[in-house]
């Protein structure tokens, strides 16, 4: 058994540099998917975007089920299908369709819009992002439930009679989480709805401090709906790059960093609210980037699961290219090798 | 089409960005929370400094 329980995985937006080859992008992506299975990482979550040029995987269904074929053991979710964007009925349809192709390694991750230009060049106000998440994945669930057919209506989608043709592969549905990053929408979300959670606020400054108060909101609001929140289902994704040493982990990545913050988060989307200026020195300082030796990395993942106050399910890290090609699959390997047997 | 499409953002990012900030205030007051201080700033301002 490569470790004790504790799962591990990625988050892949994924972030490539603007210029860079997107063709050489994609592929350097499915390599580092490939890579992963060949590790024992547990899973992968796979994102969707449409504008700003550097998260350039538009359909990550399609993504997963390439990748589905090339790749034995780890499990791919959708990092995070932007249920506004869909009809929430061919949403449920594909990843039944990708439960059964994948024998059950599918799962569904679900999030308002990360990038409100995405939402912008569909005519969908930011303001209603949140509350169609919600709409949809309410309709989803009950889908995915198969038991009646389903009749719903909003004021962007309808379902008349609505019943899926195939149940779920794997009984009785595939892993379905919600994102969460800067407010509580995603946590209140995953409670009323029953579903995990993906922590993305994990990696973001402050960010930790408030993690086992957003659980117990998740929990509460569960309980106010009949349901529950497993914390098996609950994922924290932080950044993270290993080395031998921390000084050249450090070395690695400092360029990349400041390049990816700098050219995208900064210059291009404007630095949304709660993304520090120095992610790295921050993040470091406060624990919730993870840059070091494999004894620094271990320790930093000991910190984060205190703050948890109970526990997660996985520890994820966010797919980056702050450090070259090379460096970076070394840097998954080394946490393989001497990081995740601890966990 | 990728330097385009992040030019595009770059270039009009108070017009395209900008209604997010109201939208986050939104998903706080709309759970009963009062909007973090740190992210009152950059709502009133919805300024980058570069």
């Amino acid at each position: 058994m490569a470790h004790r329980g504790l799962r591990f995985g990625i988050f892949l937006a994924p972030f490539h540099r603007v210029g860079d080859n997107p063709t050489l992008a994609l592929g350097r992506d499915m390599e580092l998917i490939q890579w992963l299975d060949h590790l024992g990482y547990d899973e992968a979550w796979i994102g969707e975007h449409h504008s700003a040029g550097w998260e350039i995987i538009a359909s990550p269904e399609i993504f997963m089920g390439a990748a589905f074929e090339r790749t034995r053991h780890i499990r791919l979710g959708s990092g995070v299908t932007s249920l506004p964007y869909h009809h929430p009925f061919l949403v449920a349809q594909r990843f039944v369709q990708l439960d059964h192709m994948s024998r059950g390694r599918a799962m569904l991750g679900c999030g308002p819009g990360a990038l409100v230009s995405d939402a912008y060049m569909m005519g969908i106000k930011a303001e209603d992002q949140r509350r169609m998440m919600d709409e949809s994945l309410g309709a989803i669930m009950q889908l995915l439930a198969c038991e009646e057919p389903v009749t719903m209506k909003t004021d962007w989608f309808e379902l008349k009679e609505a019943r899926l043709h195939l149940a779920p592969y794997t009984y009785p549905r595939f892993d379905i989480a919600v994102a969460s990053a800067t407010t509580p929408s995603g946590v209140l979300t995953a409670g009323k709805h029953g579903v995990g959670l993906l922590s993305l606020g994990a990696g973001l400054p402050g960010g930790n401090a408030k993690l086992a108060e957003h659980w117990r909101m998740g929990e509460r609001e569960a309980e106010k709906h009949g349901k529950t929140i497993p914390r098996d289902g609950w994922r924290l994704v932080v950044n993270m790059h290993c080395a031998e040493e921390d000084e050249r982990a450090f070395r690695e990545v400092k360029h990349g960093e400041r390049r990816e913050t700098l050219s995208y988060f900064s210059e291009t989307l404007g630095r949304p609210p709660m993304r520090s200026e120095d992610p790295l020195g921050d993040g470091l300082k406060a624990g919730t980037t993870l840059v070091g030796s494999p004894d620094t990395i271990a320790r930093g993942i000991e910190r984060l699961l205190e703050y948890t106050e109970g526990g997660a399910g996985a520890v994820l890290f966010r797919a980056h290219e702050w450090a070259n090609r090379e460096d970076t699959l070394r840097s998954y390997e080394l946490f393989a090798r001497w990081v995740m047997p601890r966990f | 089409m990728p330097l385009q499409s992040r030019e595009w953002c770059s270039e009009n990012r108070s017009g395209i960005f900008g209604p997010s900030m109201n939208a986050l205030r939104k998903a706080f007051t709309d759970a009963g929370q009062e909007v973090p201080d740190h992210m009152r700033m950059r709502l009133h301002t919805g300024k980058v400094e570069l």
